[in-house]
């Protein structure tokens, strides 16, 4: 058990600074084409066909890929009431029980987005020409990533609420 | 299938599952259990809620804010406000209202400006003998000026999930904003000269020509978003990512406080921040698409109008609804789901949309500050490193000055509405 518990660890450290990292540079992705989009349009005059499309694919990129750096962040809030008047075992099997029903969701939505994805592959996304499978695999990839993070932070609770 | 996504729903947040995924979750026990809807349909929905332009003002907007505090703007608005109110006695706390109030006007989100202002000024006030949890609850309250003040996150939620102009919402809060801003200011000189405190506020602080010279590019970022918005010239994303712009060249070139790594730092938060809102987005459209499918919004609508005669009951019953609705759930998600419900409603016994709008999120920003899902609350007491239970006395008073607020701004319109008026003339 340890061993394995230590692998998800490392392996999950070096994957969530990765995903960090991606998620920083897709927002940084939408922020530059909305500038060069309002350039475009005030500066140059020319309106840019691309830059809106480019700015929304990269958002939604961003949010996916983000969602796992919230959960270890704990950015998600909830109604702790419960959470916070239980102790011990019970505890511990709430905690189950909360990342079991996040895990459950992100394994549908990684599979059902996968599913998307390859639906929409003939698809043109308009203003850039390229498939629309590129933006439907954000929410695979994000939410196969998000399933570790769940993983990961009830891991780093559970050695808490042991101790 | 309502009442069973329903009871999922409240299950779910009664074990304490996070409020993004429980939401994504009761859709699914809808979807799946209810339907005979192709199981494609969610990642889809939630695809297709996030593939708006207009939501790209949300993250650019968390950004401009995160980037201002580490550019040194903050601080030197708190410099700004304790030159003028300083000398009052009372003039500490006095700051905290006045600086949340201006940096509400360059950020969208009510927790941004209570880190912002927050970690400046809750350690001054406690060098100055406030009480922790007076000190705390202050600024938790005067943090939710924040998502009143223009620009506005949930007013941007508000907007397209009602099909409402942004803009005409943006100006309908700044009069709401300067009333609650000003009762605050009322209520905290009055608490302070009664109960003895910041008899000494004004020591130390900038001459007032000084603190406006070294606030001056600050101050101009209220009226270069705003003024691109309301002068035609741009649209709120576009005026959001100016403010982005704007706030790396003032952190960068004119106030040369930010380095890389705050710069970095600041666009890292501003990732986590942004997704936990847009997935918000996502899940509560999910829930959204299915209730629309089972005409929720007409029949709640219906039964509101013929339960509550006339708009002013309908509005007193919606106001008592969602401040207990506030209480447990979070901004965001209240807004896409109940947004378009209610407004229905309002709309159909003649309250306008815009008018509503304003109240719901007066409302909702109530929700920040009582417990037990308070998101004020915590950031106030993770910066004042007190507890919660020490605000509770304070906070019932600053409570009742805004639940007075909200009632006026409720039964008077032409406080949201004046302002707005302009604008289509």
């Amino acid at each position: 058990m340890s061993t394995i518990v230590t692998l998800i660890r490392r392996v999950d450290a070096t994957v969530a600074m990765g995903v960090a990292i991606a998620a920083s540079l897709a927002l940084a992705v939408a922020a530059l084409a909305s500038f060069w989009q309002v350039m475009g349009r005030f500066v140059f005059q020319i309106p840019a066909t691309w830059s809106e499309a480019l700015t929304r694919i990269a958002l939604i990129w961003m949010v996916m890929l983000g969602i796992s750096t919230a959960l270890r962040a704990g950015a998600f809030v909830a109604i702790d009431l419960l959470r916070d008047a239980v102790r011990g075992r019970l505890r511990f099997a709430l905690e189950l029980a909360i990342t079991l029903a996040c895990l459950f969701l992100f394994a549908t939505l990684f599979w059902l987005g996968w599913e998307m994805a390859l639906r929409v592959q003939r698809q043109e996304m308009a203003g850039l020409g390229i498939s629309m499978s590129w933006g439907y695999a954000a929410i695979p990839v994000g939410s196969a990533f998000a399933g570790l993070g769940v993983v990961a932070h009830f891991l780093q609770n559970a050695k808490r609420i042991a101790s | 299938m309502t009442g069973a996504m329903m009871t999922a729903m409240l299950v779910l947040f009664a074990i304490s599952v996070p409020i993004a995924i429980a939401l994504c979750l009761a859709s699914m026990v809808g979807l799946f259990g209810f339907t005979s809807l192709p199981a494609i349909i969610l990642p889809q929905q939630i695809f297709i809620a996030l593939d708006k332009f207009p939501l790209a003002a949300i993250p650019f907007f968390i950004l401009a804010g995160n980037l201002m505090e580490v550019g040194g703007m903050s601080r030197r608005l708190v410099e700004f406000a304790r030159a003028f109110v300083g000398p009052l006695q009372g003039g500490l706390a006095a700051t905290c209202v006045l600086t949340c109030m201006m940096f509400s006007a360059i950020s969208g989100s009510s927790i941004a400006t209570m880190f912002a202002v927050g970690t400046v000024l809750i350690p001054a006030m406690r060098h100055y003998g406030y009480p922790v949890g007076f000190t705390a609850a202050l600024m938790a309250v005067s943090a939710e000026l924040g998502v009143i003040i223009p620009p506005s996150i949930p007013m941007i939620l508000y907007g397209v999930a009602t099909q409402t102009s942004i803009p005409a919402l943006f100006l309908a809060g700044v009069l709401p904003g300067l009333l609650i801003a000003g009762a605050l200011l009322v209520t905290v000189l009055i608490w302070c000269r009664l109960r003895g405190w910041g008899k000494r506020d004004g020591d130390g602080r900038l001459d007032r020509w000084t603190a406006t010279r070294r606030a001056i590019w600050a101050l101009l970022m209220p009226v270069l978003i705003m003024g691109g918005i309301y002068g035609g010239v741009t649209t709120p994303t576009e005026a959001s990512i100016i403010a982005v712009a704007y706030a790396l060249l003032v952190g960068f070139v004119l106030h040369r406080e930010m380095t890389w790594a705050m710069m970095l730092g600041a666009w890292r938060r501003s990732v986590v921040t942004a997704s936990v809102i847009m997935f918000i987005i996502g899940s509560a459209s999910v829930l959204g698409y299915l209730l629309n499918r089972q005409g929720v919004p007409d029949a709640a609508a219906l039964w509101l109008t013929s339960s509550f005669e006339g708009p002013h009951a309908l509005m007193l019953a919606v106001n008592l609804m969602l401040f207990v609705v506030g209480m447990f759930i979070e901004t965001g998600a209240s807004i896409m789901v109940l947004g378009p419900i209610l407004q229905e409603a309002a709309v159909r016994v003649g309250i306008d949309s815009v008018h509503f709008g304003t109240v719901m999120i007066v409302n909702l920003a109530l929700g920040m500050i009582t417990p037990p899902l308070g998101v004020n609350l915590f950031a106030a007491a993770q910066i004042a490193q007190c507890s919660v239970t020490v605000m509770l006395r304070p906070l019932l008073i600053f409570v009742a000055v805004i639940v007075a607020c909200l009632l006026v701004i409720s039964f008077v319109p032409a406080i949201s509405l004046t302002l707005p008026g302009l604008m289509t003339r």
